[in-house]
């Protein structure tokens, strides 16, 4: 490159101008075929990764007991414990990470931007997303509970299908889907952030919320005046949150599907269950669905 | 309710620290370069003055949230990487200088013509007239609005909790997820508000009163 | 990421449909708050302690709060007093508390700026003060604020971008949802950049455009 700098600095002749223009045109030619070519020719994000010393995930900061802020302004949670479990893994130090609080809109282009090596931020795997980022497999299941407030005396999801209710929840077209299946009647109201769904519940703008079922045990436990409809998510169905990257990555993609799965279902399954234990209060899923025994 | 104003006091003073750091420096930058771009825009060349024109016009036009989002995410792509504080700080003070370039425009287009011609007369330079006569005139015309503007970056300052800057807001929302007691935490962020706003309007009308005596 | 893969039509008419409530909401509380700002800034400049303090408490504490608090507090703390406005209704209400406020002092601010001698000149004629007033100071402080008032409706458009906090439909609300469903969240941004940009310039230029011919008929 700098070569042939040098040499249009000494080209000065007439004859050598079209050389000088032509090679000027390949220089504009490359320039903007590079970003292609480096995306080609980059090393990997995990390489990446070792050379700097330390992980950079994307995380929630206000959804308990996933990822949530405590007195001494340290991130805990469910996923802040999954990802110091990888980082020790990868580097060798629970603590080689630092974390990017971000918020829902944020959590996408913070990787997509190149910002965070990946994110965990309590994210379900839908078909649409997965056109735009990458999602490794799930790390555990997301069923949908409702909360309600104990003094709306609604004990089943048919009852709850009624104008005088009002159901909320995150705003995404999920949960408005189901929430025009199965409570059509009902007036719905939505939020962006954890928060407000919690006032919405607390000063009765909402009767009812759409949550997972270990974010709504967890509120229930800590406010008096909600409860949870008996177990729906036979009836509703599981989905799944995973970890999400930014595509193209294979070896970097491999190796967190890897870290997940492992957890899950492989040899880090004590630790998973002890994490799964400490934030949810009872066992995960089985390793194995089927028995070796004879 | 004090328990929880107890226990959470300390990191929302941690918060309000960060709001007021970021206000301050926001203030500072935000008005410095918006002077120097109000020089260009009243006093520059033809294309100078577009290129100025555009950039206001653009900033102005979009929310702030919007040119965050844009200029800590969107960045990249370009191969610039800001982080957090580095990029919160300067996006809020190139959303400003905007805003200052205007009132800062407005102050020196209202002084007289006649001065600089005067001045010229004499046979001073535009950057001499500007320093001795001009600037100082202006000065006290934007000393209002000024104030008005501190008032706005403090409050626009919650915004910047969408690239995870710990501020006042963002810090509120940590605790209440974590305390479940919204009404408390969301009344003391209210009122800290309050207080540094109009803190700061009370000593803008004193700054103000004290730039307009001797003034005719 | 080329420029094709950046605009993405098939999320217009939704974003039309939010577009259609900013300016919805805009409008709504601009009407209101114009009308309300003027008793307010009258009564901020009474002369009689008893009429100007509590108009002056009210321009203070409206002005000194961010308008998500105001917004919060209309939505969810009426909601605890046992009210039930819709959100929309919310949104209109906390958007006017504040930007009536804003106008209030551009109001004020406009009629001080009148040359005392106008009203000198009324009396002269045998005007009363409210003749005077409404005849002679309130046209021209009108004119005089109309280059602030219509950057204030400029902020207004802008700030209805805080009422997707509370639900409502408007452009802002619409592109999260969007943005959630499909992870897109940069071509949606850009587009809703974009509409933001049109309808300020659109304001604007009407400014403008009302300026130059109120001026001529001066």
């Amino acid at each position: 490159m700098e070569q042939m700098v040098l040499y249009l600095k000494l080209a000065d002749h007439h004859e050598e101008r079209t050389v000088k223009r032509f090679l000027v045109a390949a220089m504009w030619v490359f320039a903007s075929g590079a970003g292609m070519a480096t995306a080609v020719a980059q090393e990997s994000r995990l390489d990446v990764v070792m050379q700097r010393g330390k992980l950079i995930v994307a995380v929630n900061d206000s959804s308990p007991p996933f990822a949530f802020v405590d007195k001494n302004n340290q991130l805990v949670g469910f996923e802040i414990d999954l990802a110091h479990t990888i980082a020790r893994d990868l580097l060798g130090d629970p603590n080689k990470i630092e974390f990017m609080r971000v918020q829902s809109e944020g959590r996408f282009p913070s990787v997509l931007s190149g910002k965070a090596d990946f994110a965990i931020a309590g994210t379900t795997v839908y078909t649409a997303r997965a056109a735009r980022v990458a999602f490794t497999r799930p790390y555990m299941d997301s069923g949908l509970a409702i909360l309600v407030r104990k003094d709306a005396h609604v004990t089943s999801l048919d009852a709850l299908n009624d104008p005088k209710f009002v159901m909320s929840g995150q705003n995404n077209p999920q949960n408005a889907e189901r929430a025009a299946r199965y409570v059509p009647k009902a007036k719905t109201v939505w939020f962006n952030s954890p928060d407000d769904i919690l006032l919405a519940l607390k000063t009765g703008r909402a009767t009812a919320a759409m949550t997972d079922v270990p974010v709504a045990d967890y509120l229930v436990s800590k406010n008096p005046e909600l409860t949870v409809l008996p177990d729906l998510v036979e009836k509703l169905g599981y989905s799944n949150n995973a970890i999400f990257m930014k595509p193209g990555d294979f070896t970097w993609w491999l190796f967190l599907d890897t870290a997940v799965n492992e957890l899950r279902n492989g040899s880090n399954y004590a630790e998973y269950s002890d994490l799964y234990r400490k934030w949810f209060g009872h066992n995960p899923p089985p390793q194995r669905f089927y028995s070796s025994a004879k | 309710m004090f328990d929880t104003l107890r226990e959470s006091g300390w990191l929302l003073l941690e918060g309000t620290m960060w709001t007021i750091l970021l206000s301050l420096v926001t203030l500072l930058l935000g008005g410095v370069m918006g002077f120097l771009l109000a020089l260009i825009r009243v006093y520059g060349v033809w294309p100078l003055r577009a290129v100025v024109d555009a950039y206001v016009y653009v900033v102005r036009g979009i929310p702030l949230l919007l040119l965050l989002f844009f200029m800590y995410y969107g960045l990249p792509y370009m191969g610039i990487d800001l982080p957090t504080l580095p990029g919160g700080i300067a996006v809020m003070s190139l959303y400003f200088t905007a805003l200052m370039c205007e009132i800062w425009r407005g102050a020196l287009q209202s002084l007289p013509r006649g001065q600089l011609e005067a001045a010229r007369a004499l046979g001073m330079r535009l950057p001499l007239a500007l320093t001795i006569i001009l600037v100082p005139q202006a000065v006290r015309a934007v000393a209002g609005p000024l104030v008005n503007m501190a008032v706005l970056i403090v409050k626009s300052t919650s915004l910047v909790s969408i690239i995870g800057l710990s501020e006042l807001t963002m810090v509120g929302h940590e605790i209440i997820e974590r305390t479940f007691k919204p009404f408390e935490i969301l009344g003391a962020i209210a009122v800290i508000y309050f207080s540094i706003c109009y803190g700061l309007s009370r000593l803008g009308k004193a700054i103000e009163e004290k730039v307009q005596y001797g003034n005719p | 990421m080329d420029i094709s893969s950046v605009v993405e039509l098939r999320f217009l008419p939704a974003l039309m449909e939010g577009a259609t409530i900013t300016v919805e909401l805009a409008a709504a509380s601009g009407l209101l708050s114009l009308l309300f700002a003027l008793p307010l800034a009258l009564l901020s400049m009474s002369g009689k302690r008893l009429l100007s303090a509590p108009a002056r408490a009210y321009i203070e504490i409206t002005r000194n709060v961010p308008l998500l608090i105001i917004v919060y507090l209309a939505y969810f703390g009426l909601a605890v007093a046992g009210s039930s406005m819709s959100a929309f209704a919310c949104g209109i209400l906390a958007l006017t508390l504040q930007n009536s406020s804003y106008i209030a002092e551009i109001y004020r601010g406009a009629l001080q700026s009148v040359d005392s001698r106008q009203w000198e000149g009324g009396k002269a004629l045998g005007m009363t003060a409210v003749q005077t007033f409404t005849i002679a100071i309130l046209p021209q402080a009108l004119l005089k604020s109309l280059p602030a008032l219509f950057n204030q409706i400029v902020l207004l458009l802008k700030d209805t971008s805080v009422i997707s906090v509370i639900s409502v439909g408007e452009l802002l609300m619409q592109s999260k949802t969007l943005s959630e469903k499909t992870a897109s969240t940069y071509e949606l941004f850009l587009m809703v950049g974009a509409i933001y940009l049109i309808l300020t310039t659109l304001v604007t230029l009407t400014g403008r455009v009302l300026e130059r011919y109120l001026s001529f008929s001066h």
